[in-house]
């Protein structure tokens, strides 16, 4: 243990999933099914065009709880409540955040994302959700993470007990700076989506590359 | 899954023991106005318990005045009819409270400090603003009661703080914001920015933001240092007054210049991010460390991190592991893994393994574990583990 990184833990990081652009329940499913088989992944934040969420969730939410994993709706509470997931994905700069949160707590998860700023995420944890998300669920089009996001994500991981999550590249290897930055988890998109061997090897080979490199971290 | 409430904003104001040592007559108010007046207990308090006034004093034997009941109007029974004040309608307003409570809370960080002793008044005010200092409430009302009604508005203020924080009398919001309304349409700065503040967070009245930053702003322009910086995140809020950084940075600057408790550390995220100031990593690191010694426990944190990593500051272990200590010894578990690590390691204090596992074993009970120091444990002794966790369940005691 030395240099900048004795005080980072490097030791916790894990996967989310992001529902990839354009899913439907028809075309989602068995990628979905295959990439939950692949390895250890934490949650699923479930997010599609308005007048589909409702449809895609109530496929994937109970696919995605068969396998231990935690369904997230994005932005939609009446879905999430109607679908039974375990929690909602707020990033709508508008919503009331302890509103939200409270309404959600104790029995579903409520994270908070669309954090743009310090102030923004400190603002964001004094409603305590349960994690706080750096990055647009989106924001994955380079290979590594964006580094504002990485930055906060870092500088809050570092700092506060409520969890960060930071979406991820588009290239899997990204998990390596999200584990070196001591974030506890890295939402991935495209890397698992677009993987040439498919998603369950994509996840299989995200989840082999953040224990290397936890086990490499000082 | 609880979690410990990050916003070290909120966390200063309960961190008592700093903020009161700056001004002997800051208060906490209860947070939350909803239909109940208990004040709700903080998510896993950090800090020392408050050395406050007690929430709910015992009443001398024989009161000077008879305290208003709880079922009584909320216009005092001795209050003059000062002219040209609007009483509010207690029906209506009750019923706004209860939807709008919790909402704005957390958006914006909740302060009303008492106001301090008016320097230009007289006697009068000053003796019932020393009885309120001393605990004595009934005999603050009573003095108070009587100058306000020859337009004393630090009188007046002064009822809305008593009944604001149930002081002697019957905690009444509505009551608390007719007085606090009184003084700020009579110019109290003090009064604009706790009525600002009671528009804010829906206490007493509907949350009006508008009527809320209006308030506050009378307050700023009057100089009064909290109230510029609830100016200043109304600002980086960009709702009741237009997202506008540089004039937050200003606001915040100015604030903490006026010895602002919370302004350092919003001021030294504005640096680490370049927002509304250019980017500032060693402005950044000043402003923290200002706000460390405020006793801000998440900047005394970071401020610790920028030391050890020499991140605009320069690099100093030493100097890391102290404010690592500060912060753990009041219980915070980041504080408390990184001074695990830096005692098992030697960084910046002679290395104390057992020491280091006492802090590791508080960390962890707080749900902070850490596999590099699961490993470093597993490496002592039997004996060592046991002393550690001895002194660990000891903590707080030495």
């Amino acid at each position: 243990m030395d240099g900048a990184m004795a005080l980072v833990n490097a030791d916790t990081c894990r996967l989310c999933l992001v529902t990839p652009f354009g899913a439907t329940p028809e075309t989602f499913s068995t990628a979905l099914e295959a990439a939950l088989a692949g390895g250890d992944v934490a949650s699923l934040i479930v997010t599609a065009a308005p007048g589909e969420l409702d449809r895609l969730a109530a496929t994937t939410v109970p696919l995605a709880q068969a396998h231990g994993v935690a369904a997230l709706i994005h932005n939609d509470r009446e879905i999430a409540l109607n679908t039974g997931a375990d929690g909602v994905h707020v990033d709508d700069r508008r919503a009331d955040l302890a509103a939200i949160v409270a309404a959600l707590h104790p029995d579903r998860t409520a994270g908070i994302g669309n954090l743009t700023s310090r102030h923004d995420a400190m603002t964001a944890g004094e409603a305590q959700p349960d994690y706080v998300f750096f990055g647009q669920l989106d924001g994955d089009s380079r290979a590594a993470i964006f580094p504002r996001a990485l930055d906060l994500a870092e500088w809050w991981s570092a700092l506060f007990e409520i969890p960060a999550v930071v979406i991820g590249g588009a290239d899997l290897a990204s998990v390596r700076q999200a584990v070196n930055a001591g974030i506890e988890f890295v939402a991935l998109r495209r890397a698992v989506w677009e993987y040439p061997d498919g998603p369950g090897a994509a996840v299989a080979a995200a989840n082999r590359l953040l224990v290397e490199t936890q086990g490499a971290a000082p | 899954m609880k979690w410990l409430r990050p916003c070290a904003i909120m966390l200063i104001l309960s961190s008592g023991s700093n903020a009161l040592a700056q001004d002997p007559l800051v208060l906490t108010p209860p947070v939350d106005s909803g239909p109940s007046t208990t004040p709700p207990t903080a998510p896993l308090d950090l800090t020392p318990t408050t050395p406050g006034p007690p929430a709910s004093p015992s009443p001398p034997a024989a009161p000077v005045v008879p305290p208003p009941q709880a079922t009584s109007p909320p216009i005092p029974p001795k209050r003059p009819d000062p002219p040209g004040l609007v009483r509010p309608l207690p029906q209506a307003s009750r019923q706004t409270v209860p939807g709008a409570t919790s909402l704005p809370v957390a958006t914006l960080p909740i302060t009303t400090s008492l106001p301090p002793r008016p320097t230009s008044a007289d006697a009068g005010t000053d003796a019932a603003y020393g009885a309120f200092q001393r605990g004595y409430y009934l005999t603050a009302f009573h003095n108070a009661i009587e100058r306000s009604s020859a337009g004393d508005t630090a009188a007046q203020t002064l009822l809305g703080v008593l009944y604001e924080g149930g002081y002697g009398v019957p905690q009444n919001f509505q009551e608390a914001v007719a007085w606090y309304g009184l003084a700020a349409r009579g110019g109290d700065r003090e009064a604009q920015f706790a009525l600002g503040m009671m528009y804010l967070q829906g206490r007493g009245v509907a949350v009006d933001r508008e009527k809320a930053a209006d308030y506050i702003e009378q307050s700023a322009t009057q100089g009064k240092p909290a109230a510029m910086y609830q100016l200043a995140l109304l600002h980086l809020e960009g709702r009741a007054r237009p997202q506008d950084p540089k004039r937050a940075a200003d606001l915040l600057k100015r604030a903490a210049d006026a010895g602002d408790v919370n302004a350092p550390y919003v001021l030294a995220q504005l640096y680490s991010d370049g927002e509304g100031v250019p980017q500032d990593d060693a402005a950044a690191a000043t402003w923290l460390a200002a706000a460390a010694r405020l006793g801000n426990v998440d900047a005394e944190v970071e401020y610790a991190i920028r030391l050890f990593n020499g991140a605009g500051v320069a690099k100093n272990e030493a100097e890391a592991a102290k404010w690592f200590r500060r912060a753990a010894d009041v219980g915070n578990p980041i504080a408390q893994n990184r001074l695990a690590r830096v005692l098992a390691a030697g960084r910046g204090v002679p290395a104390d393994p057992i020491e280091a596992a006492k802090w590791h074993f508080l960390a962890r009970a707080a749900g902070r574990n850490d596999v590099f120091l699961e490993e470093f444990i597993a490496g002592l002794s039997d004996q060592q583990r046991a002393a550690a966790m001895s002194a660990a369940q000891r903590w707080p005691v030495r």
